[in-house]
């Protein structure tokens, strides 16, 4: 069994209001899996749909202001297959945000966190 | 002679927007648009696909197809796009879609004839032949 690393993506996340980092993550994760598609998989490798859970590794690295409260599994839940594990590290930005203050009330904080997202897809075949 | 897409096999397809707020170019739209299809993720895979050597030059035919949809089909200088991809045997087909709307005119960065907005997006599509 050979494992082949087949594509890296990159994307970034913005949560404008509230400092969740991970619905951050999440959008950083969306944005690297959606503008590209991998066809390459069935005409090239020749996997079949079930096979995509089993065959597929998903290694997800996400850079975010306040690493700790990233919660893994639902930023993976984002993806919609395969064998995935994430790796939470310091990073992105945090950065002033809106100084309207019935925002500030609503949410908590006035700040603006970016996260960054790289996502590598390898394959398992024979 | 490089076959034609269809009897390759597609590996991997990616997308873009690319914007001309002045200037009303849409080859410059149409450019930006194929550079962010291809500069947000990169299909290492076709390394061992293509068959690439020690050179870098891939042993396999490789087909890089590009479609670009923007508000003027026809005023898109499909050589000035294409440059945008640094290598292989590249084609694009140019057809209409995209988005014009009304822009901003400032006198030192446009044309008076030329005030609009461009809105381009891009299919980068690679094909590898396997056979």
């Amino acid at each position: 069994m050979v494992i082949k690393k087949i594509v890296i993506e990159v994307g970034s996340g913005i949560d404008m209001y509230g400092e969740d980092v991970t619905k951050t993550a999440q959008r950083a994760v969306k944005n690297a899996i959606s503008g590209a598609s991998l066809p390459g998989l069935v005409t090239c490798y020749g996997l079949t749909k079930d096979q995509f859970n089993e065959k597929m590794i998903i290694e997800v690295t996400i850079a975010t202001p306040y690493p700790d409260r990233v919660n893994g599994e639902e930023v993976l839940s984002i993806i919609p297959f395969g064998q995935k594990s994430i790796k939470v590290q310091e990073g992105g930005i945090l950065t002033p945000g809106t100084s309207i203050k019935l925002a500030n009330e609503l949410y908590g904080t006035p700040n603006i966190v970016v996260a960054i997202a790289v996502i590598t897809v390898y394959i398992e075949t024979d | 002679m490089v076959k034609k897409k269809e009897e390759m096999k597609k590996f991997f397809t990616e997308f873009g927007m690319g914007v001309d707020l002045h200037g009303q170019d849409v080859t410059k739209a149409a450019a930006r648009a194929v550079k962010e299809a291809i500069s947000w993720r990169s299909p290492t895979g076709i390394v061992d696909l293509a068959n690439i050597n020690d050179k870098g030059e891939p042993t396999r035919d490789v087909l890089i197809d590009v479609i670009v949809a923007s508000p003027y089909p026809d005023e898109v200088n499909a050589e000035e796009v294409l440059k945008v991809i640094p290598y292989g045997n590249k084609q694009l087909t140019s057809i209409k879609g995209g988005l014009k709307t009304k822009g901003m005119y400032l006198e030192r960065m446009d044309k008076p004839e030329a005030p609009d907005y461009i809105i381009a997006l891009a299919c980068v599509e690679i094909y590898i032949d396997l056979d």
